[in-house]
């Protein structure tokens, strides 16, 4: 989805020399994009994997695994998009793959550039805000389709979607890990068996409760993709980071819907930026393949939870249903 | 509240305040002396008062089943303020009782007659946005929950004192709960309740989410927010623009922390006199008792929750 802003992103760099793109399952797609673009395609991962440093992997979450451990067997870095993977044990491989070559894992969480989040630490670690007692976010947008509704491509639909962003926000607030999930799961927007709305409540290690409503639930009409909005109760104040509302409003004289045109900061150039920057100078990327791993349990905790109707801890992910 | 069903009563035409009483001498006096009304000493001598119809029952929720059980024996149609009780039991015997005495019980839901929440809920129930899937409510206000509100055992928190009102409009408009999960918190550490996020799944399948909060600075705050398999519908009060007024005086018209809406009548007055058809019998109750029942065991579950961090199945 992201791909034609990355690939725009890796244009503005002086330092980015060379820049391939690889489709295997839709190679025309490829060339046509690459040509819009002034690029090069390759058709196979061997080819591209010969010529280049890093790697951008775009395609469905459930090829993540072999695509990033093919890439570290042949030393090259890798941000992959998110979710990570579609399991813990895929995660877990990529994360040990990559550490055993010696190569950067980041993943694709561009949240963590935004200034209006990166003030919010900020007052909050200056005590503006107090002890966290509670956050109510939202990451909401609108149905992609394509594989993120192929559940065997996709490993499922809304919560793997939309809570890993807002899951790693919570983490980098608060300083601590997620505890357990709750998560009422829906399927009443699109009535299909892909989940495309999602409530969730998380316990977080500093005893404080978030809730993520992570649903496709803009329509087609919305004026912009939709939103990350995290509200903060402190003990000291109340903050409230609405992360993309800034934007100017268009209202075409034709009947077309109105749109919300952002003028915030490009937060996918900051964070390609941030990956280049770790993979020239050996420096940690902002999310690395650990920060992708907690995020994507926080959703498969929430999918265990709608299974069983109870609270989900993340250490008993492997047996979620179990009481006591 | 009493106080402002006072004010009600003086704006209608349809009805009068004919007395008062309370559990404190000197509210009563107060509020009489405002009104031009008669004090009754006791509970007793006003619903045996002949000339009464029907008594407004605006203590504390803990303190609603005695004096409204007092009018139903006594005759008189009981108008509670919600929540209904305080606990399950006294609600059912209300219910009970009202029903065996034949005469109304009404419950004061206002939201249900302010004009956002009325045109929200006839947009969806007239199906401008297909079957609600998702939905958020959020009620804040900025006024701390003191005296009796300080105590959980008497007045719920922001769960019974604020949350409800969502309840029982998200009842109306979607349908029955089926389970309910919440987290609350009180941010001195001490007191009542001052925050609190509550998770509805309906048996339709919709899920919602409802904040209930009384830690804003200042003002008050409404939003809503329905999506739907046909679209999606928002309301937010700090969208109504409709009059602002810059001044160095203090600007904004509110009542003890609630809104002004620059709408042609005041809810309270619109529920007063729908009440007042009600009794005359050329109405049927919006809230009775079935509904408020509904609202106060969602209510009540999630208070449930909140103190055992587990799901409740209604």
């Amino acid at each position: 989805m992201h791909s034609r802003s990355y690939l725009l992103a890796l244009a503005a760099r002086d330092d980015v020399r060379d820049v391939l793109l690889l489709d295997e399952s839709r190679p025309a797609l490829a060339d046509e994009v690459a040509s819009q673009l002034g690029i090069d395609t390759v058709k196979t991962a061997a080819e591209l994997l010969d010529h280049v440093d890093a790697v951008i992997i775009t395609s469905a979450n459930a090829d993540h695994r072999r695509m990033a451990v093919e890439a570290a067997g042949a030393g090259v870095h890798v941000l992959a998009e998110k979710p990570l993977a579609t399991s813990v044990a895929d995660a877990e491989a990529m994360i040990a793959a990559c550490s055993h070559a010696g190569v950067v894992l980041a993943i694709a969480f561009p949240c963590p550039f935004s200034p209006a989040f990166r003030a919010l630490c900020e007052r909050y670690s200056q005590g503006d805000l107090g002890r966290l007692l509670a956050i109510r976010a939202t990451n909401r947008g609108s149905m992609p389709g394509g594989f993120f509704i192929e559940l065997d491509r996709s490993g499922g639909g809304a919560v793997i979607d939309h809570t890993v962003h807002v899951a790693d926000l919570l983490r980098r607030l608060t300083g601590t890990d997620p505890v357990s999930v709750y998560a009422e799961i829906g399927h009443g927007l699109y009535h299909q068996t892909w989940d495309d709305s999602g409530l969730l409540t998380i316990a977080m290690g500093d005893e404080s409760i978030a809730t993520l409503d992570c649903s496709w639930s803009r329509p087609a009409s919305y004026p912009t993709w939709g939103d990350v909005n995290l509200k903060v109760i402190g003990t000291k104040a109340t903050a409230d980071a609405r992360l993309f509302d800034q934007y100017i409003a268009h209202y075409p004289s034709e009947s077309a819907p109105a749109r919300w045109i952002s003028w915030g900061s490009d937060l996918d150039a900051l964070m390609i930026d941030d990956f280049i920057d770790a993979v020239t100078s050996s420096q940690r990327p902002m999310s690395t393949g650990e920060d992708g791993l907690w995020a994507l349990k926080v959703a498969l905790a929430a999918y265990a939870s709608g299974s069983c109707g109870a609270p989900v801890g993340l250490d008993t992910l492997d047996r979620p249903c179990e009481r006591g | 509240m009493g106080a402002r069903h006072a004010v009600c009563l003086q704006v209608s035409e349809q009805a009068t305040l004919a007395g008062v009483w309370s559990r404190t001498a000197e509210h009563a006096a107060l509020l009489a002396a405002d009104n031009a009304a008669q004090v009754y000493p006791t509970l007793q001598q006003m619903v045996c008062d002949p000339e009464l119809d029907a008594v407004i029952i605006a203590t504390p929720p803990g303190h609603h089943a005695e004096p409204a059980l007092a009018a139903i024996r006594g005759g008189k149609h009981a108008i509670v303020e919600k929540p209904l009780a305080r606990s399950m039991a006294e609600a059912e015997l209300l219910l009970r009782e009202a029903k065996r005495a034949g005469v109304l019980l009404l419950t004061g839901h206002v939201v249900r007659f302010f004009p956002a929440f009325r045109a929200l809920h006839d947009q969806v129930v007239s199906g401008t946005i297909g079957r609600p899937a998702v939905i958020h409510m959020s009620r804040e206000t900025a006024t701390p929950l003191t005296g009796w509100r300080a105590d959980m055992a008497q007045g719920g928190g922001v769960i019974l004192d604020l949350g409800i009102h969502e309840f029982d409009w998200l009842l109306w408009t979607l349908g029955p709960v089926s389970r309910v999960y919440s987290r609350a918190l009180s941010r001195s550490g001490r007191g009542a309740d001052d925050y609190a996020l509550t998770t509805l799944r309906f048996e339709s399948g919709a899920i919602a989410e409802v904040e209930s909060s009384a830690l804003r600075a200042s003002g008050f705050r409404t939003y809503g927010e329905i999506a739907g398999d046909q679209g999606l519908l928002t309301y937010d009060s700090e969208l109504d623009q409709a009059l602002s007024v810059d001044t160095d005086a203090p600007g904004r018209a509110v009542w003890q922390g609630l809104p002004t809406s620059y709408a042609g009548r005041s809810a309270y007055v619109e529920q007063l006199e729908h009440w007042v058809r009600c009794i005359r019998g050329q109405e049927e109750p919006e809230v009775g008792p079935d509904q408020a029942c509904a609202a106060l065991r969602v209510a009540l579950a999630a208070l449930d929750s909140a103190a055992s961090a587990k799901a409740v199945t209604l």
